[in-house]
């Protein structure tokens, strides 16, 4: 813009009374650094300002400079003292304030995160402790399939080795008038004196009550062992070690057996045979 | 700025910067008196005016650091601020009492009786100034000066176009400047 026209704009005028627009106000700043004239008009104008206000002078009433200067001490540190650099401590709290406030966005961000990432976890974490106790109770029930397994393999292995030995003589126990149905077999081995019996049939006993093996041995009866498996196990069950029986029978008796046998309670009988 | 120097004006405006009290009062004791009579032309009330003035130099003393020497002089930053603090006072206190509020002819009125009453006020430099002034610069002189009424609000006030308002004000000023022998 020609410096003449925009003198004669009056945008200085209204420049320098304060009621120019933001823009106008960095072109007046911008024109006054581009052309000395608009440089020296600026200046004449404020004279004029200040020279008018020359003019109306009124002496103000006395006491408002001291009013003005307790104010001023009253906000100032010390009494007295030149106020500390009253802008740098607001420039200084500001720029603090400012990274308070950026500190105070970023620890919120982190918060979010931190938490969003700390639920991601935590989901994850129990889905894992949830998968580590399905495992160990896996573990626990193969474990126990595992030595149940192991505990019926043995037992089978003891009846195959023992049915299968040809050192144990088979005696057959057949059921008496008491139980006709009732059937075991006995094995006895000459050698070891070792003793199994194998119950095919017995009738479940009264629960007081405990099934007893005896062996004929010359002529009396000799205490074999309580049948401690209940008699539907089809097990193998280990009885006394026997020597030279004639006979084996099986009695009824209370709970933990009786040093003679009952004679009318006995339910199988079966010959060694020679 | 013929006054007593003691101080320069950048060397006035460092020392307002680094807090010194010493300078400041300088300041009030130089000043005070121009700045008390643009304040006294906005605001009848002595009492009014003195707080006023009072105002306006707690507000010079905690904003010096937004003085920038390349905008503009240290007197036009301190007329600005007093005319301000002055204009803010009255435009406040009209909006409280809504009941008083004028149509905007009567506050032109009013703005006029204001300029007639500080004429027949004392300063007969004064007098002597604003007579020898044109009616209509001096309305705009009062409008723009002591009202603090944006050109825009101007002339939307007196029904002129904006850039007759400018120009007005410019040439009220050049007219001024010429009373007022201000030179180079």
């Amino acid at each position: 813009m020609d410096p003449r026209e925009f003198i004669s704009s009056g945008i200085i005028e209204s420049y320098l009374l304060g009621s120019a627009t933001e823009s106008e106000a960095r072109e007046v700043i911008r024109m006054a650094g581009l052309y000395p004239e608009v440089r020296k008009e600026i200046d004449l104008v404020e004279k004029t300002l200040f020279e008018f206000a020359a003019k109306h002078k009124k002496t103000p009433p006395a006491d408002v400079k001291q009013k003005i200067l307790n104010v001023i001490s009253a906000q100032g540190s010390g009494n007295g003292q030149v106020l500390p650099l009253y802008p740098e401590e607001i420039v200084g709290s500001r720029r603090r304030e400012k990274l308070l406030s950026y500190l105070i966005a970023a620890c919120i961000v982190l918060l979010i995160v931190s938490t969003f990432v700390n639920l991601m976890f935590y989901s994850k974490i129990s889905r894992l402790q949830q998968q580590v106790s399905n495992f160990v109770s896996e573990k626990e029930r193969l474990v126990f399939q595992v030595s149940n397994q192991q505990h019926q393999l043995e037992l089978a292995q003891t009846q195959m080795n023992v049915a299968m030995n040809p050192r144990f003589t088979k005696v057959m126990l057949n059921g008496l008038e008491k139980s006709p149905k009732s059937l075991a077999a006995v094995y006895w081995n000459a050698e070891t004196q070792e003793v199994y019996m194998h119950v095919y049939f017995l009738p479940n006993p009264m629960p007081d009550k405990q099934y007893q093996l005896w062996a004929i041995v010359d002529g009396k009866p000799v205490d074999a062992g309580m049948l401690e498996l209940d008699p539907s196990s089809m097990m193998m069950h280990s009885m006394k070690p026997i020597g030279h029986p004639a006979a084996f029978a099986v009695t009824l008796e209370k709970m933990g057996g009786s040093p003679v046998p009952t004679m009318e309670d006995m339910y199988m009988l079966g010959k060694v045979s020679p | 700025m013929k006054s007593i120097l003691s101080y320069t004006e950048p060397d006035l405006v460092a020392a307002l910067k680094s807090g010194d009290k010493q300078a400041f009062t300088y300041l009030y004791d130089n000043y005070s008196a121009a700045l008390f009579g643009v304040i006294s032309r906005i605001i009848d009330d002595e009492d009014i005016a003195a707080d006023v003035l009072q105002d306006s130099f707690i507000k010079i003393w905690k904003n010096i650091q937004l003085y920038d020497d390349s905008k503009g002089k240290l007197f036009t930053w301190l007329l600005n601020v007093c005319r301000n603090t002055a204009i803010d006072h009255v435009r406040s206190k009209a909006s409280r009492m809504t009941s008083k509020i004028q149509s905007d002819d009567t506050a032109v009125y009013q703005i006029d009786k204001n300029l007639s009453s500080s004429i027949s006020a004392d300063t007969i430099g004064l007098k002597e100034v604003v007579s020898k002034l044109k009616e209509e610069h001096r309305q705009l002189i009062s409008l723009a000066y002591y009202q603090g009424y944006t050109q825009q609000e101007i002339s939307k006030e007196l029904n002129v176009p904006l850039g007759t308002v400018k120009t007005r004000i410019r040439s009220a000023l050049m007219q001024l400047r010429e009373i007022l022998k201000v030179n180079e």
